[in-house]
């Protein structure tokens, strides 16, 4: 399924509602206001702290269903789709690097990486490897991931959430343990595969952006 | 690989606790159910007639009314009416209700022991042929080479041998003795008299009559008897139901006497099905505690997997296909009990064979039994599937 454009319209998470924040949504470029995220964009989400970053993650993965307002894919309500209807999204179409990643400890980082690659069969073993190998941590593909290190994890989600199509890429807080080099490594990786497939990008910081070296709108939550 | 992630926490001492509660619970249900088919199979098997030579299939009871003081006095029997009759063939585990028909003249009989003669006044009755089990080619009159077949009360055989034979220093006779003696039967009334020769085809242990067949009777009451329309004394019950309690019931409200040991059979019969039904009750119980255990350790195990199942779907893994392994593995465990409990309810079944094979009675087939243990499993896997499928579905959502 190809998403075109994602909208939100007078979206805001309820937990705000019951606590009384936000809800003149003046100095927020998502909440509580009427904006579109479109397929083959770069966008930048900076946000403080506990604004609500991973909940927006979580609404557009399906995972949570807490907001008030309407949120779209194109022009399907995403309130109306089905656990069945998510599983085909998250193959097909929404590429996503949580923020707590999701590793799993007891399998290798290469098994890690090929449990959803399984599922889509989008790229092959071998151009697995190159991926590990581009972002420098190929020696590092058969240790259990519970052993590598939150920067080394962050990269084999990275790999992870490439190995399917997808209309849109959602990375919360992707470089958040990576220094300057590995930061534009990754970007590249990204930008290159949303590139390849006209799919819009949507990342998250807290201060340490993905160093992506196209255009990219900035927004404020 | 996903099975990998979805094992873990998987309590090993979990399963077997369950597979053994469950093993136990059903094998007790199969055995007892084994148990009252085996045995309930020989209570309704009609060839079990406890005594005698089989004569009356067991399916059929003979009724009557206690004697009275009025009876004795006034000379007649007391007899049931066209009601009662008709009452009787309404009740749900009665067949056809058939009276005994007394002969209304006189007959005497004589028999010849090697120039030692001896006779005596005797009664006829006769019963519907369908009811009497000996051969037929035995069990018919033909008026024009007229020989009667007589059925007697095994008791009078026992009366003879024990009482008259050896207080008064004459033969005992046995069963096969008896049939080659020829009799002399000499029957009068209305103004006639003949002699007809008779045999003696069979014994009854519990048709507590004379009986001879319906056509004889017939050919009989035409020459010799009076026209005359007496209610029966005696019924004949065919019983469609011989273990239905309500026979009793029926039988001791109405003040019916029975001849025979079948009132007993649906008391027995009651009590088998109440024993059963506590043991497989018991069974039951404890399937239905294991089944809770496992509901248990199924949630707590996905609980405990909570963050892999979601982490799986967040990938895209569809629920039914994590649930799936889940299934596989309660289903397994299930099948591996099934399959023991097949093999205990036979070796069981051979523990009480020979006792059932004493008392005449064969076991019943044990597939029926395990046909419904397999009913049994299959209605708790897919009550083990649906609880998987729900808690799985409630990992979907954070």
């Amino acid at each position: 399924m190809n998403i075109k454009s994602i909208s939100l319209e007078n979206v805001l998470p309820k937990v705000f509602l019951e606590d009384g924040e936000r809800t003149s949504g003046t100095a927020s470029d998502i909440w509580n206001t009427s904006m579109r995220f479109e397929a083959g964009k770069c966008y930048c989400i900076n946000a403080a702290s506990g604004t609500g970053k991973t909940s927006l993650c979580s609404f557009l993965m399906g995972v949570r269903t807490d907001y008030t307002g309407r949120i779209s894919f194109d022009t399907t309500d995403i309130a109306t789709l089905g656990i069945n209807d998510w599983c085909e999204l998250r193959r097909t179409s929404l590429a996503y690097l949580p923020q707590e990643l999701d590793i799993f400890d007891e399998l290798t980082a290469l098994d890690n990486v090929l449990l959803k690659n399984r599922l889509t069969d989008f790229h092959t073993e071998g151009e697995i490897r190159s991926m590990f190998e581009a972002l420098e941590i190929d020696n590092r593909i058969s240790r259990p991931a519970g052993k590598l290190s939150v920067g080394q994890k962050q990269r084999v989600a990275l790999i992870r959430a490439l190995c399917q199509p997808f209309s849109f890429i959602l990375l919360d807080e992707p470089v958040s343990h990576l220094d300057a080099r590995n930061n534009e490594l990754c970007a590249n990786m990204v930008t290159d595969a949303a590139a390849a497939q006209q799919a819009g990008v949507i990342f998250t910081s807290v201060g340490n952006p993905l160093t992506v070296n196209v255009p990219f709108i900035s927004l404020a939550l | 690989m996903i099975w990998k992630l979805l094992r873990r926490n998987i309590s090993i001492w979990q399963i077997a606790g369950y597979a053994a509660a469950t093993f136990i619970g059903l094998s007790i249900v199969l055995i007892a159910l084994q148990f009252y088919r085996d045995v309930s199979a020989g209570l309704h098997n009609d060839d079990n007639d406890a005594g005698g030579l089989g004569l009356i299939s067991k399916r059929n009871i003979v009724i009557s009314k206690p004697v009275g003081l009025k009876s004795s006095l006034s000379g007649t029997a007391p007899s049931f009416s066209d009601g009662e009759i008709a009452d009787l063939a309404r009740q749900e585990w009665s067949g056809a209700v058939m009276p005994f028909q007394a002969a209304d003249f006189k007959v005497w009989a004589g028999v010849d022991f090697g120039g030692r003669g001896m006779s005596t006044a005797l009664f006829f009755e006769s019963v519907p042929d369908s009811i009497v089990d000996v051969d037929p080619e035995l069990w018919k009159f033909n008026p024009s080479a007229p020989e009667i077949p007589i059925i007697i009360s095994k008791d009078y055989l026992t009366l003879y041998n024990f009482g008259f034979a050896s207080s008064g220093n004459m033969p005992m006779l046995s069963e096969g003795m008896i049939g080659s003696v020829p009799l002399t039967i000499t029957i009068s009334g209305a103004g006639n008299t003949t002699t007809l020769p008779g045999r003696i085809v069979g014994f009854s242990s519990w048709l507590n009559t004379v009986a001879v067949p319906q056509a004889f009777m017939d050919w009989a009451h035409e020459r010799f008897g009076e026209p005359s329309v007496a209610q029966p004394s005696r019924l004949v019950i065919e019983v469609t139901d011989p273990a239905n309690p309500e026979i009793d019931e029926y039988l001791s409200r109405h003040d019916y006497e029975v001849a025979g040991p079948d009132n007993d059979l649906g008391r027995l019969s009651f009590f088998l099905t109440l024993l059963t039904t506590v043991i497989a009750g018991i069974g039951a119980l404890i399937t239905l505690l294991s089944l809770g255990i496992l509901v248990l350790s199924l949630y707590l195990l996905i609980q405990k997997n909570h963050k892999s199942i979601s982490g799986l779907l967040l990938l895209g893994y569809k629920p039914g296909a994590i649930a799936g392994r889940y299934m596989r593995l309660v289903i397994s465990v299930n099948a591996s009990v099934l399959l023991f409990a097949s093999i205990v309810v036979p070796v069981v079944q051979s523990l009480w064979a020979p006792a059932l094979t004493s008392l005449s009675m064969t076991a019943a087939s044990v597939w029926p039994t395990i046909c419904a243990g397999a009913a049994i499993m299959v209605v708790i896997s897919t009550l083990n599937s649906l609880t998987i499928r729900r808690l799985v579905h409630g990992c979907f959502r954070a």
